[in-house]
């Protein structure tokens, strides 16, 4: 590539100044220096999706408040939820969180192997959670407590199970990564999808919180 | 009455614009003295709109440019990097329409199948590493000697 | 400037390592210590609010709520800093802006929701179950 020259040449349009010459003051209105595009603009895109999906959260989250003490005479928080097993659910939740860390670690040493055996277990652990939560569910229903039985059930199967479908899509977006790393390595493309996959898992994990702590806790608490 | 008189005229329009079309032809783009920046461009664009990129002084900023004597660099001309064409959300869209209609319809073996297909097709594309081109620089150099050919016979 | 640079240029899109700083500095990756930090003050601030529930730890049922929900607003806080690294300079601030913006809007969301839904109720005449459901 040839550095430009200073002629130009202009446009023979309808216009006043159609006479060539550049002047050295003319206001510039061609770049024509190279600034290389956004790179990385990925990660705060990304991040700025979250956000949106807080915002849808937090409309789920309004609506189990309001809801949430409209039992249609039928069955309360205290009721129904078994606080031992989400103890235990959060807790998964929080391991695979700290899985995906060490797994984000191991990117960074470019070990593939031990890579792979932290998103497994962070997988696993993610699997745990929605087993027991798919568990909770059906006993749920099983017990007439299903989201038609009132508000307050549709709101939270609503807002819950929205969580539990978000980290459906995670585990579903880990196991095709877990199948990209090996076969391209560890490229940039790679290191940005592991490190969005990662945003989305930690996000989620802080959506759990909200939930846990205002569902579960708060309904047990002010039943 | 009235009316008639516009429908015909709408239809004279018609037909004098087809039998002139060739002394009416318009190859700049710009055929109303157009104020902003996609007058600037020819009808149709090339693919990677602007060889170099505007550098924006006013709101108007073609009118500006055309006022304050503007002339379009003919060297210098770099590879552009563009995205490859695919029909990945053409697909996906269509796919979402059938579940949607499958969900208001109560159409669950369908739904279910929408669903499935919709995973496939997008994972599918994450195995697609091969986003995007470069345009050569003599390839921008050829589209754009065109355009100053055809602006230069104006 | 010119064409060494423009070579150079040419060069770098292809040269993906040497983006490598460049493309982390979004959400960087921490140390071991920063996720066993995060990891300890997480289970802490999540065994403690179960613990206040379980064990009817305040007479006060609202003191007790209150107090959960200052705890998970920490942890929200402790996940964000340990696991996703935020911080007020990734790409320039505009992460915590768009956090700060979002939060705004929740905050507005939820409370606003609860507020005005509690003021409707209150609002409205006293019926008994019985004409609730006779209702249109």
């Amino acid at each position: 590539m040839t550095a430009h020259s200073g002629t130009a040449f202009t446009e023979a349009k309808a216009a006043p100044h159609a006479q060539a010459t550049a002047e050295p003051e003319a206001p510039v209105f061609y770049d024509t220096e190279e600034h290389g595009h956004a790179e990385g603009s990925t990660m705060l895109g990304f991040w700025i999706y979250l956000m949106s999906d807080s915002l849808i959260f937090a409309v789920l989250f309004a609506t189990y408040g309001v809801l949430s003490r409209n039992y249609a005479a039928g069955p309360s928080p205290a009721d129904l939820f078994d606080l031992p097993l989400i103890a235990l659910n959060t807790s998964l939740l929080l391991f695979s969180s700290i899985t995906y860390g060490v797994a984000m670690l191991e990117v960074e040493k470019r070990r593939m192997g031990l890579t792979l055996f932290w998103l497994g277990i962070t997988g696993l652990f993610g699997l745990g959670f929605l087993g027991i939560e798919l568990y909770e569910f059906h006993h749920l229903i099983e017990e007439g407590a299903g989201p038609d039985r009132s508000a307050f059930l549709s709101a939270f199967f609503a807002l819950v199970g929205t969580h539990g479908l978000h980290v459906t899509f995670g585990i579903v977006w880990l196991v095709t990564l877990m199948f990209q790393l090996p076969k391209y390595g560890f490229i940039p493309e790679n290191r940005r999808r592991l490190m969005c996959l990662g945003m989305f898992w930690h996000f989620l994990d802080a959506i759990w919180i909200g939930v846990f702590t205002f569902v579960y806790l708060m309904g047990v608490l002010l039943a | 009455m009235l009316i008639a008189l516009g429908i015909a005229s709408f239809l004279v329009q018609l037909v004098v614009s087809f039998v002139r079309r060739e002394q009416l032809r318009d190859v700049t783009g710009d055929p109303w003295q157009g104020r902003t920046l996609e007058w600037s461009t020819s009808s149709p664009p090339p693919a990677y709109n602007f060889a170099f990129t505007p550098v924006i002084h006013d709101l108007d900023a073609w009118w500006d440019m055309k006022r304050r004597g503007h002339s379009v660099p003919d060297k210098g001309y770099r590879p552009i990097h563009m995205p490859k064409n695919t029909g990945t959300g053409v697909i996906l869209s269509g796919l979402s329409t059938v579940l949607a209609f499958a969900l208001i319809w109560y159409i669950w073996w369908l739904a279910a199948a929408s669903v499935i297909a919709l995973l496939v097709v997008a994972i599918n594309h994450t195995f697609n590493y091969k986003r995007d081109y470069y345009i050569p620089a003599e390839e921008v150099m050829r589209s754009e000697n065109r355009r100053a050919q055809a602006l230069a016979a104006e | 400037m010119s064409a060494q640079s423009e070579r150079q240029d040419a060069v770098e899109h292809h040269d993906t390592d040497a983006h490598d700083a460049h493309d982390d500095s979004g959400s960087h990756h921490g140390s071991f210590k920063d996720y066993l930090i995060g990891f300890v003050l997480a289970a802490i601030l999540t065994a403690i609010p179960f613990w206040i529930v379980i064990y009817d730890v305040f007479r006060n049922p609202l003191v007790g709520a209150v107090v959960i929900l200052i705890f998970a607003f920490v942890q929200i806080v402790v996940h964000m800093v340990y696991f996703l690294h935020l911080n007020s300079k990734s790409e320039g601030g505009w992460t915590v802006l768009a956090l700060i913006f979002t939060s705004v809007l929740v905050v507005i969301t939820l409370s606003g929701s609860l507020w005005v839904m509690s003021h409707l109720d209150s609002n409205m005449m006293p019926m008994s179950p019985a004409q609730m459901r006779s209702m249109p």
